[in-house]
């Protein structure tokens, strides 16, 4: 049985689509939609991938976390800050 | 072909009016400028996020994130460009470093000093080279042009 599908990473707007397999791990998809939208591996530590809202393990296949064909996940900040003093 | 962002002084004004109207001359304000993804070098509007303020920091959740992120896909556009005031002095500080609203390498931040009531005069643009650092983005017409509407 063919286990491979389409998902869509949304990052500032922009889709980009990735053919996955069921039993794959997110991380590595994760890595090449980074690498699409210039986002260097260690900007990622302030970066959560999420779907309906909720953040989502990524060290996990895309089938345990019941990721269906054509879904959308979200690379989004997990916050933004500002700070206008001299540390 | 010019590479930098082009913004109409009208717009920029709205985002100073706004920074100022938000910050009441106490309260840091950031905004995001955007774009349409086919013209993705001319700013079109901008995002005023909910967000936390004091003095000297703004914080938008992840929660506010998602609805700037619903707001990008449901109009097709895309931030290019984190405007954000500071009470004195503009720079980019190890906050603005570290947590900008966009990540990808090119992105850009400008920084307004004195809450937004000395216009644009003074002001710090920052490209963002990726793994945290920052460098002034000079010069600035390389990177941004103010045009007259």
């Amino acid at each position: 049985m063919n286990d491979r599908f389409e998902v869509i990473f949304e990052y500032n707007g922009q889709p980009f689509s990735i053919e996955v397999e069921g039993n794959q791990q997110i991380e590595g998809a994760w890595h090449r939609a980074l690498a699409h939208f210039e986002i260097r591996p260690q900007d990622a530590e302030n970066l959560g991938l999420f779907k309906d809202g909720n953040q989502i393990d990524r060290n996990q296949s895309f089938k345990d976390a019941g990721i269906q064909p054509g879904e959308r996940l979200r690379i989004q900040p997990i916050v933004q800050r500002t700070g206008g003093s001299r540390v | 072909m010019c590479k930098a962002l082009l913004i109409s002084h009208r717009l920029l004004d709205a985002v100073l009016a706004e920074a100022k109207r938000c910050g009441s001359n106490f309260r840091e304000c950031v905004t995001y400028l955007t774009a349409s993804l086919e013209a993705p070098r001319v700013v079109d509007g901008y995002l005023h996020p909910q967000h936390h303020a004091s003095s000297v920091m703004t914080e938008v959740s992840a929660e506010e994130l998602g609805n700037v992120w619903d707001d990008l896909l449901a109009t097709r556009r895309t931030i290019v460009c984190q405007v954000h005031t500071h009470p004195g002095a503009a720079f980019h500080s190890d906050t603005d470093d570290r947590y900008p609203v966009v990540h990808s390498v090119g992105f850009l931040s400008l920084v307004i000093p004195d809450f937004g009531y000395r216009g644009v005069r003074d002001v710090h643009l920052a490209v963002y080279l990726g793994e945290g650092r920052w460098e002034a983005a000079t010069p600035r017409e390389n990177y941004l042009v103010i045009s007259d509407d």
